[in-house]
């Protein structure tokens, strides 16, 4: 990983087909204490032990790049949810993942790599369904839904666990992970609605929960945020993506898209998109991580 | 034991001949930050997220080159700030951020390090921590620069020196589990079988207090990946899905606040093997669970 090197500059400000990110879901997610509200209990002010001053992110920045410390390298899988309309919670997915295999200790040198699968995700990372939380969020399927709705289920009951793991974790419920084109490392399958999901399928859920949610309340936190190893996720451009890496000498952030590919938001548009974005801070944690659930 | 000030003194004369071109260390320009802008509404962290022990800064006694006009202390300052030793195997910071100037170069004896920063800020890493000659001391140099605005010329230099001896760190805070079964005379380390392997080690955290380094991140890493201990972080407040402390988590939680927090907590199974409080190296990290 390297914050600093060249890039394609067909990957930056990419505008897609419509992938469930509308105007107006974006005016509401930016809309003042709407996300406060859908993360309820679980919201949190940004921590004033988190702010790295402007000054310090370069050193920050070349430091993440030794030592694989970016929200890229706490996530070990892209996810596809190409043609759907699920791009809210597959931002929320990989926002989710970052923090858990965050506390679980391991880093991704490389961070996701398309139809790889590395040996230490068996040791405890979990790959939770995006479609879990969609099909309570938009019961048509098509058209989307808004990141604070999304968040607003994930931190009340939490998702439920792909169909595909990394480990024989011994699930009782699971989902399928998207109705989109999935991947090596994530499920695909028809749609469901929320009232055909696998009965007691919430017991299982709360194991998968956001505890600690951080709101970033200027840009320069959600960059700190970012350096600090917490995914920034947000609403923007008709399309809702985690922000995983920091380039301080153009400013740009780099995503994981939910198309098997790393793009980039430049500056302008990183200044412009970070009010109603959120940085999961911690999730619910298991009792013992080789039986996640339970 | 070699002497690091022979190599200085041509580390010296080379930096203050490479002064009238860019020579950073680092891959990117050194050029101060004090002229840099800052958001006005930004606050800078109350608790940097690394600590630097102070240690005993030096200017060396050695005249400036003869091919520089240069008034060696005059604007230019050169504030070095670097921890008396250093744990081969572990990263340490270098701070210059009192010194004033436009431009910093530093230089390091030796070729076993790793160095990244801003200029202000620089961290070092032994990439040999192994190697027979890892316990020399070592000579650290701050060029501080300050050239004329309009013209570019050097219009001053200073310089600092640090020695760093790379072992004899102090060791830290270790606290004893509860009072052992046999009587042992007081400030004893803890009883503990030094056969008994680690099984589990957590780094228990605050996040409204602590941000954890990338430091501690690699180090957990490594106790993962090279030593198949299974060692993960733990917020405090972190709860299962019932809403109750996870219950691998409730002895290294309680341990953890006993010593106050962070602490990193080394369990062989359910048994407390040793309570580190605030480790900040990866040394440390290693070294608490062998």
């Amino acid at each position: 990983m390297n914050s600093f090197a060249p890039i394609d500059p067909s990957l930056v400000d990419v505008s897609i087909p419509p992938s469930g990110y509308t105007a107006k879901h974006e005016a509401a997610d930016r809309a003042a204490g709407a996300m406060r509200m859908a993360c309820g209990a679980s919201a949190r002010s940004m921590p004033e032990s988190l702010r790295v001053d402007p000054s310090e992110w370069r050193a920050r920045a070349q430091l993440n790049d030794e030592l694989h410390a970016w929200p890229l390298n706490h996530v070990d899988r892209f996810t596809n949810q190409s043609p759907t309309d699920e791009c809210t919670t597959h931002s929320l997915r990989t926002n989710a993942e970052c923090a858990w295999n965050r506390n679980r200790g391991i880093i991704f040198p490389d961070g996701p790599k398309k139809n790889f699968r590395y040996p230490e995700s068996a040791l405890g990372s979990v790959w939770f369904s995006p479609l879990s939380i969609y099909s309570e969020a938009n019961p048509n399927q098509r058209g989307g839904a808004m990141v604070i709705q999304v968040m607003d289920i994930a931190q009340k009951r939490g998702f439920l666990p792909d169909k595909i793991q990394p480990a024989e974790y011994g699930f009782k419920h699971s989902l399928q992970g998207t109705c989109g084109a999935g991947g090596m490392n994530q499920s695909s399958g028809p749609w469901v609605r929320l009232r055909d999901f696998p009965a007691g399928w919430q017991e299982t859920a709360k194991s998968f929960r956001p505890l600690e949610v951080i709101l970033p309340e200027s840009y320069e936190d959600a960059v700190s945020l970012v350096l600090n190893g917490y995914c920034v996720s947000v609403g923007r451009n008709g399309h809702a993506i985690p922000w995983s890496f920091f380039r301080p000498d153009d400013g740009m952030m780099g995503y994981i898209d939910s198309y098997d590919v790393i793009r980039y938001d430049s500056n302008r548009i990183v200044r412009s998109a970070w009010r109603g974005s959120f940085a999961i801070a911690t999730m619910t944690q298991p009792g013992d991580w080789s039986k996640p659930a339970g | 034991m070699r002497c690091p000030l022979k190599p200085l003194v041509a580390m010296l004369a080379c930096a203050a001949m490479a002064i009238g071109i860019e020579a950073p260390l680092t891959p990117a320009s050194l050029r101060s930050v004090a002229s840099a802008e800052q958001p006005a509404t930004y606050r800078a962290p109350a608790n940097p997220t690394v600590t630097v022990a102070p240690a005993v800064t030096t200017t060396p006694t050695i005249a400036p080159p003869a091919t520089t006009t240069v008034d060696p202390i005059s604007t230019a300052k050169a504030i070095l700030v670097a921890p008396p030793t250093f744990r081969p195997g572990g990263n340490t910071f270098l701070q210059a951020a009192d010194s004033v100037g436009d431009e910093f170069v530093w230089k390091i004896t030796g070729e076993r390090f790793v160095m990244v920063g801003d200029g202000r800020k620089q961290a070092i890493t032994f990439t040999e921590p192994d190697a027979a000659d890892a316990t020399e001391p070592f000579a650290v140099t701050l060029l501080v620069v300050v050239r004329d605005r309009a013209t570019g010329v050097v219009t001053s230099v200073d310089a600092a020196t640090a020695i760093v001896k790379p072992v004899g760190v102090a060791p830290p805070i270790v606290v004893a589990p509860s009072a052992p079964s046999t009587p042992t005379t007081p400030d004893a380390p803890p009883v503990v079988d030094p056969s008994t392997k680690a099984t589990a080690a957590i780094y228990v955290y605050e996040k409204d207090q602590t941000a954890v380094s990338p430091i501690i991140m690699a180090a957990m890493n490594r106790l993962n990946r090279e030593r198949k201990i299974t060692a993960t972080l733990f917020e405090q407040n972190a709860t299962d899905g019932g809403g109750d402390v996870p219950e691998q988590y409730k002895i290294p939680l309680a341990k953890a606040k006993e010593a106050g927090l962070p602490a990193l907590v080394v369990m062989a199974g359910s048994d407390c093997l040793r309570t580190v409080k605030n480790p900040t190296t990866e040394a440390a990290i290693l070294e608490a669970a062998p």
